[in-house]
C-alpha cells in the first residue's frame, strides 16, 4: 500500500470537517425562504445575467435601502424552477430574458397583476394585456452579416429570402433560443401556420449553421466562418465590450429587415410580481425602479437594449426604436407556444 | 430460527435503504410528474419517429464512447503500469487530469478551435477524451494489484505476451473494466455539456431543448423517464458481465510488484502517441482558455469575489462529499460484507439516477425541498443532498472496492479481542478503508466542483461557486472574466485526480525487469 | 470447574447439519486439539465458540457462565474468546505493538503487558515493525501474542500453523505451547494434522461428521482409539477381520494375537499399528509375506507387504533396514492389539 496518500485522506477529512462547520454557519446567515418580506428585503429570480443586472441592483439598493437577494440562472431553467416551486416560491419578482418565459409562468397563475400606474408607463405593445408582466427593455431581431462575405447591397429585404438556394449553408440560426421561438410564433401570427411551416422547411433544406446560442453565431459571422445569422441586436454590443472596441469596429454588421418584415420583430425582456408579493411595496418599488430613467438609461448604455419608457436615449450605433420598421405583432399573441414548438420540432431544426 | 449474531447489519441495512431513498428521489419525482402528464401526452412524446432517432443516437453515442474509453483506458493503463515507457508517472498523471475539465468547457474549446467541429463524432471524440479517466483509474488499479504469477504461468506454458494479455490479464481486470465502462456509459447518458455545445442529438440534449423550447417541463420529464429506461438496460448489461462472488485480498505475505515489459524499439513512438493523446485531451482546452483570456478585456469584478467563489466551491463540494460518502459507506460495506440479493439490489439502485441530467435531478430536489423539506430549501444542505443523489454511485463503487480489499476476518479478530461493533468500525474497518474512501471522496468532490445545472437550481440564493461564476461570465461572452474561474476550477480539480492516481498505485516507483 | 463446557451443541445450515450434538469439556490452563478431516464441522464449532454463529440448540459455558444457550447469547466482543486465524490476520495499519495492544485497555499496564508478550513470543525489538515487513512465522507469533494480551477465557487457534513450512511449524508450535503454559491460558486448536494434534495438545477431541467421537489425552487416543475410524485417522493403522479365541486373544490373518476390547462371539475388527510388525528371515517363516513397496521417511521406512491371501500389511522399520522389492519375508507382531465388534468397522 502506498504511504504518501495515507496522509492525504486525513488532511481531506480535516478540511471536510471544517467545511461542515462552515456550512452550518452559512445556513444560519442564508435566507430562510419565508423571511423575505418581513425586512426591507426582496428576493428576485433573474433569468438575466448577473454581469448585466448586478451593478443596477446595487444602485437600487443604495437609492432605496432595500436589500435584493438575487438568484441567477438561465431563463428557461428559472421558469422551470418557479413552476416547480409554485405558491411556496421564495421569489417576489421574476426578471426574465424573454416574454415567452413570463407567459409560461403567468399561464400557471403564479403572477399577481401589476398596478396600473406601473403598466401605464410602458407602451401596450410591450406588456401583458392582463397586466401580469411588463417589458423592461426591447430587443430587435436582426440579420448579422460579414460584409466581406455578403456585401450590404446583396442582403435580403425579407427573412423569407433566406430559404433561397443563394444562402445555402450560409445562415446561422439558434433554433432552441427563446427569441427564435418568438420569431416563429410571430411568423404564424402574421402569415399563418402554413407559411411558417413552409419557411422552416425551406430553412432546414438550406442546410443552416445551427448553434446553441446567438453568441456563437455572432462570433463566427465576425470571424467569417458563417456569412449571415439570425440573432438579437444587442449581442453585437456585448461582443464589442468583451473585445474592448466599439460595435462599429467589429467586422460583423447588423442588418434590420425593412418594411415591417417579421424578421425585424421587436421582443422584450420583462418582469412580473409573484402572487405573494402582490402587496409588497418593496417589490413594487423595484419594478418601478427598473422602469425609471436611471435603469432605462443603464440598459441602453450597458446592455445595448432599447429602453421601453419614453424620453430615454437609446443605445448607440443602432437605429432608434422608433425608426425600426418592426412588424405589427402584439407580444400578447406570442404566448401560444405549443404550435410553434411542434412546428420547430417537426422541421428537424432541433433534436 | 434465532437472530444472527452480528448486530451491526440491521443498522447498516437501514442506513443503506435510507441512502438508496436519496438516490431514488429523482426517480420518484419523475414517476409523479410523468403520471401527471397523462397517457395522451406521454404517448405523444414517446411514440414518435423523433424518439426512435434520439434513442438510436443516444445508444450509439454511449456505445461508441464507452468502447473508445475502454480501449484508450486499458491501453494507456497497461502501458503506464506494465511497460518500461519513459516518464511513466507523468503519463499516469496526464491520463487522469482530463477529469478536471468539465465537458461544457471542453466542448466549447474544441468548437471554437476547429471550424465546423460538431455532430455525433465530434461529441464522441470530446466525450472519450474527457471521460476515459473514469475507466483508466479502476483499470490501472486492478493492473497494479493483479497477481503477476498468473501471467508468468501463462508465459511459461508457451503463450505469447499478446495471448497472455488477452487470455489472462484481461480476465484478471475484467471487473474493473466492467465497472469503469458502467461509469462511463452512465456519464455519457447524463452528459449535457458536450452534446449541447457540439450538437449531438441525444436524449439529454432533447431534455434541455424541451426546457428551452416553450418551457415544456412535462415533455422534458417524459423524455427523462425514457432515459432512465436506457440506464436500466446499461445496468443489466454490466451486471451480466460480472462473475459471481466477491473476492477478498489475500493476506499471505507481501505481494510482488508487477514486472515491466520491455517495449524495445516501440518505446519512444508509444510515448509520442500518449503525448498526442494528452495534447488532444488537455492541450486543446488549455490553449483555447489561455487565448480567450488574452483576447478579452473583461475582468472579474475583483479578486475578493473570485476568492469567495473558490471558498464556496470548496465548502459546498466538501459538504456534498461528506454526505455522499456517509451515505455510500453502509451500501459499500453491505455489498462487500454481505453479498446477497438485497445488497446487490440496493447497490444497483443507486446507479439509476446517475444517468439523469443534472437539471432533472436538480428539479426533483426543488420538488422535494418545496414539498417535504422546506426548512432546508435553498440551503447548502439541500444542495449537498442533490450532490449525493447525483454522485452516490461514485462513492459506493469506491467503498465497495475498498471493503473487498480488507478481509472480513480482521473484523472478527477485533471482535474476539473484546471490541464492540462500533469500535471495530472505528478502529479497524474505517482505517483500512480510509485510502479507498479517500479516493472515492476525491472523485465525488471533483464531480461536485464541476456540477452546474443542479447547483444553479439548488444553491443558496446569492451564493456563487467557481462553476456558476464561469457560467455567469460565459453566458454574456465575457470569456476573459471567466478565465480565472475556469483556471481555478481546473487547477483545483487537478488535486483529486492526483490523489486518485496515487491511490491506484500508478505513481509508485516501478521495478524493472532485466531485459535479456 | 472446566474453562469450557459444550453440551449437545447443534448447528444446521439449511439441510446441512454442521454440528450434530457436540459435547466437550476443556480444563483450565490446557490445550485441546479438535482434530478432524475437512468438512467435519470443526470450523463451525470454532465460529460458534467465538460467537460468530449461534447454536440452534445446546449450550456453551465459559468458566461456568453460559454464553450460548436457549435464553442467552453473548456477542463475540463480550465473550473474552480470542481467535488466531489461519494466516494471522494482523491489522495491516497497526505496528506489531499496536496489534498486540489492540485488545488491551488503555492503562499503565498496557506497555508492560505488550513488552512481556513480545519477550514471551520471541519478538523482542520488533514492536515498531509493520505486518508486511514480517515473515509468515513472525506474523503468526504476533497473532498469538495479540490473542493472549487481554488474558481471554479461551484462545481459539484456527489451523494456526498449517500455512507455515515444516521446520518453522514445529518451532512455532513448541514456542506457542510454552507461551500458553507460561501465561496459564486455555486454548483450543482446530487442526486436520494428526501429528500436530498428538505433539501439541493435552487433550485431543476427534471430530467426525459433526460429532466428537473421542476426547482424551493423546496417548489414549493413539493407543486406545474409541473406534476403528479413529484408529486409522490418528496415526494410521491396519484393520483386519478376526474373532476372539480366548478372552485375551484374537485370531486374524496374522495369527493369534493378544488383544484388548469387549469380548463377544461375533466377528471383530482388529487394529494393528505398523510399528508392531517386525520383519525377520523367511526361514522358518512365522508368517510369510511378499515385499510390494518401500517408502523412505528419513527417521524410519514404511514397507508395504502382501500376505499369501492378498491381505495388505504395513510395517515400520528402521531407515537402514535394506530390503529387495518382491522378496519373501517373515512377520512377527509384538504388543497387544485392539479389537471392536466388526459391526463398528466404519465408525
Amino acid at each position: 500500500m502506498p504511504h504518501a496518500p495515507r496522509t492525504l485522506p486525513a488532511l481531506l477529512a480535516g478540511v471536510l470537517l471544517l467545511s461542515l462547520a462552515a456550512c452550518g454557519g452559512e445556513q444560519s446567515t442564508s435566507t430562510a425562504p419565508s423571511s423575505a418580506a418581513a425586512t426591507k428585503k426582496i428576493t428576485v429570480y433573474s433569468g438575466r445575467s448577473e454581469e448585466l443586472v448586478k451593478p443596477l441592483l446595487d444602485k437600487f439598493t443604495q437609492a432605496s435601502g432595500i436589500t435584493v437577494d438575487v438568484r441567477y440562472a438561465a431563463t428557461a431553467a428559472m421558469a422551470a424552477q418557479l413552476l416547480e416551486e409554485g405558491e411556496r416560491s421564495p421569489a417576489d419578482v421574476f426578471f426574465a430574458q424573454d416574454a415567452g418565459a413570463l407567459g409560461a409562468v403567468a399561464k400557471k397563475g403564479l403572477f399577481a397583476p401589476l398596478p396600473a400606474d406601473v403598466t401605464s408607463r410602458v407602451p401596450e405593445t410591450y406588456r401583458a394585456r392582463s397586466g401580469e408582466w411588463v417589458g423592461v427593455t426591447a430587443r430587435a431581431r436582426v440579420l448579422v452579416y460579414n460584409p466581406g462575405k455578403a456585401p450590404e447591397q446583396e442582403l435580403p429585404a425579407s427573412v423569407f429570402e433566406l430559404t433561397d438556394p443563394k444562402w445555402k449553408g450560409k445562415v446561422g440560426v439558434a433554433p432552441t433560443n427563446a427569441s427564435f421561438q418568438a420569431f416563429v410564433t410571430a411568423l404564424r401570427v402574421q402569415h399563418g401556420e402554413d407559411r411558417a411551416k413552409e419557411f422552416l422547411a425551406g430553412l432546414q433544406a438550406n442546410e443552416p449553421q445551427i448553434r446553441d446560442g446567438n453568441g456563437p453565431i455572432l462570433e463566427e459571422v465576425d470571424a467569417g466562418t458563417i456569412t449571415v445569422g439570425l440573432i438579437n441586436h444587442y449581442y453585437l454590443g456585448e461582443l464589442a465590450k468583451e473585445r474592448g472596441v466599439t460595435p462599429d469596429q467589429l467586422t460583423a454588421k447588423l442588418h434590420f429587415f425593412p418594411g415591417g418584415d417579421t424578421g425585424a420583430l421587436v421582443n422584450v425582456a420583462g418582469v412580473g410580481l409573484l402572487k405573494k408579493a402582490a402587496a409588497n411595496a418593496d417589490a413594487k418599488a423595484f419594478v418601478d425602479y427598473l422602469l425609471g430613467a436611471e435603469a432605462q438609461a443603464y440598459f441602453a448604455e450597458q446592455t445595448f437594449e432599447y429602453p421601453v419608457v419614453a424620453g430615454v436615449t437609446g443605445p448607440a450605433g443602432v437605429p432608434a426604436l422608433g425608426e425600426l420598421q418592426a412588424p405589427d405583432v402584439d407580444l400578447n399573441d406570442l404566448d401560444e407556444l405549443e404550435t410553434t414548438i411542434t412546428l420547430i420540432k417537426d422541421s428537424g431544426l432541433v433534436p | 430460527m434465532r437472530k444472527r449474531a452480528i448486530r451491526l447489519r440491521p443498522v447498516m441495512l437501514t442506513m443503506a435503504v435510507l441512502a438508496v431513498a436519496v438516490a431514488l428521489l429523482p426517480v420518484g419525482y419523475l414517476a409523479i410528474r410523468t403520471a401527471e402528464a397523462g397517457w395522451d401526452k406521454i404517448a405523444a412524446e414517446l411514440f414518435t419517429v423523433r424518439i426512435v432517432r434520439l434513442a438510436v443516437t443516444t445508444v450509439s453515442l454511449t456505445a461508441v464512447v464507452t468502447a473508445g474509453c475502454l480501449v484508450l483506458a486499458v491501453g494507456s493503463a497497461f502501458l503506464v503500469v506494465r511497460s518500461d515507457l519513459p516518464a511513466r508517472r507523468l503519463f499516469a498523471v496526464l491520463a487522469v487530469l482530463p477529469l478536471a475539465i468539465p465537458t461544457y468547457v471542453a466542448g466549447f474549446a474544441w468548437r471554437s478551435t476547429f471550424d465546423g467541429f460538431e455532430g455525433f463524432w465530434a461529441a464522441a471524440l470530446v466525450l472519450v477524451l474527457c471521460s476515459y479517466p473514469y475507466a483508466f483509474l479502476p483499470v490501472a488499479a486492478a493492473l497494479v494489484n493483479a497477481d503477476p504469477a498468473q501471467e508468468e504461468v501463462s508465459l511459461a506454458l508457451g503463450r505469447t505476451p499478446w495471448q497472455t494479455f488477452t487470455g489472462v490479464t484481461l480476465g484478471q481486470i475484467r471487473p474493473a473494466i466492467a465497472g469503469g465502462g458502467l461509469l462511463v456509459a452512465l456519464y455519457v447518458l447524463s452528459d449535457f455539456g458536450a452534446v449541447s455545445t457540439l450538437r449531438a442529438d441525444t436524449f439529454t440534449r432533447a431534455v434541455f431543448v424541451a426546457f428551452d423550447l416553450g418551457f415544456d417541463r412535462t415533455g422534458a420529464l417524459v423524455l427523462s423517464t425514457a432515459l432512465l429506461l436506457l440506464a436500466l438496460v446499461v445496468l443489466v448489461a454490466e451486471n451480466a458481465t460480472r462473475t459471481v462472488g466477491a473476492r477478498h485480498a489475500s493476506l499471505r505475505g507481501s505481494r510482488r510488484p508487477p514486472t515491466l515489459i520491455g517495449l524495445g524499439r516501440a518505446r519512444w513512438p508509444v510515448a509520442v502517441l500518449l503525448t498526442a493523446t494528452a495534447c488532444l485531451s488537455l492541450g486543446v482546452t488549455a490553449v483555447s482558455l489561455v487565448r480567450r483570456f488574452a483576447e478579452g478585456v473583461s475582468r472579474p469584478r475583483g479578486w475578493a469575489e473570485v476568492a469567495e467563489a473558490l471558498g464556496n466551491s470548496v465548502v459546498l463540494s466538501a459538504a456534498g462529499t461528506v454526505l455522499t460518502m456517509g451515505l455510500a459507506l453502509p451500501i459499500g460495506l453491505l455489498v462487500a460484507r454481505g453479498p446477497g440479493r438485497t445488497a446487490r439490489l440496493l447497490d444497483r439502485l443507486t446507479y439509476i439516477s446517475h444517468a439523469l441530467p443534472g437539471l432533472v435531478v436538480g428539479l426533483s430536489l426543488v420538488f422535494f425541498g418545496i414539498n417535504v423539506a422546506y426548512p432546508i430549501y435553498q440551503t447548502p444542505w439541500l444542495l449537498a443532498l442533490g450532490y449525493a443523489a447525483l454522485f452516490l454511485p461514485l462513492g459506493v463503487a469506491a467503498t465497495a472496492a475498498a471493503a473487498a480489499q480488507s478481509p472480513p476476518v480482521l473484523e472478527q479478530v477485533a471482535a474476539s479481542l473484546g471490541r464492540s461493533p462500533l469500535t471495530v468500525l472505528r478502529t479497524v474497518t474505517i482505517p483500512l478503508l480510509a485510502p479507498g474512501l479517500g479516493a472515492g471522496a476525491a472523485l465525488v468532490f471533483l464531480a461536485c466542483m464541476k456540477e452546474l445545472p443542479a447547483t444553479l437550481l439548488l444553491r443558496p440564493t446569492g451564493t456563487d461557486t467557481l462553476a456558476t461564476s464561469l457560467w455567469r461570465s460565459t453566458s454574456v461572452a465575457a470569456y476573459a472574466a471567466a478565465a480565472p474561474y475556469a483556471g481555478l476550477l481546473v487547477a483545483l480539480s487537478t488535486i483529486p485526480p492526483l490523489v486518485l492516481a496515487a491511490r491506484a498505485g500508478v505513481l509508485q516507483k516501478p521495478r524493472k525487469r532485466n531485459r535479456s | 470447574m472446566n474453562a469450557l463446557e459444550i453440551s449437545a451443541a447443534v448447528k444446521r445450515f439449511g439441510p446441512v447439519t454442521a454440528l450434530a450434538g457436540v459435547d466437550l469439556a476443556v480444563p483450565p490452563g490446557t490445550l485441546t486439539a479438535v482434530l478432524g478431516p475437512s468438512g467435519c464441522g470443526k470450523t463451525t464449532l470454532l465460529r460458534c465458540l467465538a460467537g460468530f454463529e449461534r447454536l440452534d440448540t445446546g449450550d456453551i459455558r465459559l468458566n461456568g457462565a453460559p454464553v450460548d444457550g436457549p435464553r442467552t447469547f453473548t456477542s463475540p466482543h463480550r465473550r473474552r474468546v480470542a481467535i488466531v486465524p489461519q494466516e494471522g490476520a494482523l491489522f495491516p495499519h497497526l505496528s506489531v505493538a499496536g496489534n498486540i495492544a489492540y485488545g488491551l485497555p488503555r492503562d499503565h499496564h498496557r506497555t508492560t503487558r505488550v513488552q512481556d508478550l513480545l519477550t514471551l513470543m520471541g519478538l523482542d525489538g520488533m514492536e515498531n515493525r509493520f505486518p508486511h515487513h514480517l515473515s509468515g512465522g513472525q506474523q503468526q507469533r504476533v497473532a498469538v501474542a495479540r490473542a493472549l494480551a487481554p488474558r481471554p477465557a479461551l484462545i481459539l487457534l484456527d489451523e494456526a500453523f498449517s500455512a507455515l513450512d515444516a521446520g518453522l511449524r514445529a518451532d512455532l508450535r513448541d514456542d506457542v505451547r510454552a507461551a500458553l503454559r507460561a501465561d496459564g491460558a486455555t486454548a483450543l486448536l482446530v487442526t486436520h494434522d494428526q501429528a500436530e494434534a498428538l505433539s501439541t495438545a493435552d487433550q485431543i477431541a476427534v471430530m467426525r461428521a459433526g460429532s466428537i467421537l473421542q476426547a482424551a489425552p493423546p496417548e489414549t487416543v493413539y493407543q486406545a482409539p474409541a473406534t476403528p475410524w479413529i484408529a486409522s485417522f490418528v496415526g494410521g493403522a491396519m484393520l483386519l477381520p478376526g474373532h476372539w479365541t480366548t478372552p485375551t486373544t484374537v485370531t486374524t490373518a496374522l495369527g493369534t494375537l493378544p488383544a484388548t476390547g469387549i469380548h463377544t462371539t461375533a466377528p471383530v475388527t482388529v487394529m494393528i499399528r505398523p510399528e508392531q510388525i517386525t520383519l525377520s528371515d523367511p526361514t522358518p517363516p512365522p508368517i510369510p509375506a511378499k515385499v510390494i513397496d518401500r517408502t523412505y521417511l528419513g527417521h524410519s521406512a514404511l514397507i508395504r507387504l502382501e500376505l499369501p491371501d492378498a491381505t495388505p500389511i504395513s510395517a515400520r522399520v528402521p531407515p537402514n533396514h535394506l530390503i529387495d522389492l518382491g522378496s519373501q519375508v517373515g512377520l512377527t507382531v509384538t504388543g497387544p492389539c485392539r479389537a471392536w465388534p466388526a459391526s463398528l468397522r466404519d465408525n
